[in-house]
């Protein structure tokens, strides 16, 4: 059975669809990855560009475990499927002049219903409690650049399976006052 | 201006390395390198500070940094943005990469410095 779990590189793509969907315009907005292992270009004070962090954050649903046992139509095997919720936490950092606008358009883009199906179609549903956008322009070489921040968590549904074996059997060794021994062996 | 050129290639001082030159696109947001460059030069390497040894609890590390001369046609980058872009030159020399944090265009009097960082970790 297939497992329900996005990888770090899916979340990846999948976030910045969404955040190229959300702000479109043309040519398309500017919207990286952050922590890239050689590092990356710059950008000017000028240019407006987004950059994406994705990373779990702990909440009132992320400890509980659910384990179910399915059958699987074999004698020998049964499907041991272990569901839970993570939530995941969206970090738009965004530079630039329309920094805050862009932020304002992911901020009531988000509940839109083509954003909630793309998430829904990859387990993720968003918690509907964030602050709003926070702008927090900071200076660079003599030069401010604006800079607005949005963070948004949304929780999404995990489910693992793996093939278990059946108890075949189980050996009973019955020892009396004479240490006598008896086996005896209980088939399924 | 005086041309300090022929102090970079004095044969006392010059050795050989290598320029690693990248350039890239961004694909979905990820920073993808396209293009890599190899350019051998002559120049000076010398060292600016010690390798130093950071032990740290998930295993040990070397870092150090190292001076690099090359002449003004062999140009040292660091991150750059626009038509060109890419990210800062590695420098392979004595088998180890380093990165360029630091660049200085000497250019009016023949010559560029940049300062590498040890990468690649021991």
């Amino acid at each position: 059975m297939a497992d329900k779990f996005n990888s770090l590189k899916e979340l990846e793509e999948l976030f910045y669809d969404l955040t190229v969907s959300l702000i479109g315009g043309s040519p398309e907005p500017e919207v990286r990855q952050s922590w890239p292992t050689q590092g990356q270009p710059g950008f000017t004070v000028e240019d407006n560009v987004a950059f994406l962090k994705i990373y779990d954050i702990p909440s009132a649903i992320t400890e509980q475990q659910e384990t179910k046992f399915e059958y699987m139509e074999s004698p020998e095997y049964y499907n041991e499927k272990i569901s839970y919720t993570r939530t995941l936490n969206i970090s738009w950092i965004i530079y630039g002049p329309s920094s805050w606008e862009w932020a304002t358009k992911i901020r009531y883009g988000i509940y839109y219903q083509e954003a909630h199906d793309l998430l829904a179609r990859n387990n993720i549903y968003i918690v509907p409690s964030f602050d709003p956008p926070r702008r927090i322009p900071e200076i660079w070489a003599g030069l401010w650049y604006e800079r607005c921040d949005l963070e948004i968590s949304f929780n999404e549904l995990i489910q693992i399976n793996r093939e278990s074996h059946y108890v075949e059997k189980v050996p009973v060794v019955v020892v009396d006052e004479n240490n006598i021994r008896t086996e005896i062996i209980i088939n399924k | 201006m005086i041309s300090l050129e022929e102090i970079i290639l004095d044969p006392d001082f010059v050795t050989k390395f290598l320029i690693i030159r990248t350039k890239g696109e961004f694909v979905k947001g990820r920073w993808v390198q396209t293009d890599i460059e190899e350019i051998p030069v002559y120049g000076i390497a010398t060292p600016v500070s010690s390798r130093d040894l950071n032990q740290l609890p998930e295993g040990d590390r070397i870092s150090g940094l190292m001076n690099f001369y090359t002449i003004k046609k062999e140009p040292l980058y660091l991150t750059r943005t626009g038509v060109d872009e890419g990210i800062s030159d590695q420098i392979l020399y004595d088998n180890i990469y380093y990165k360029l944090k630091s660049v200085e265009p000497w250019e009016p009097f023949g010559y560029w410095h940049a300062i590498g960082e040890r990468i690649k970790g021991a």
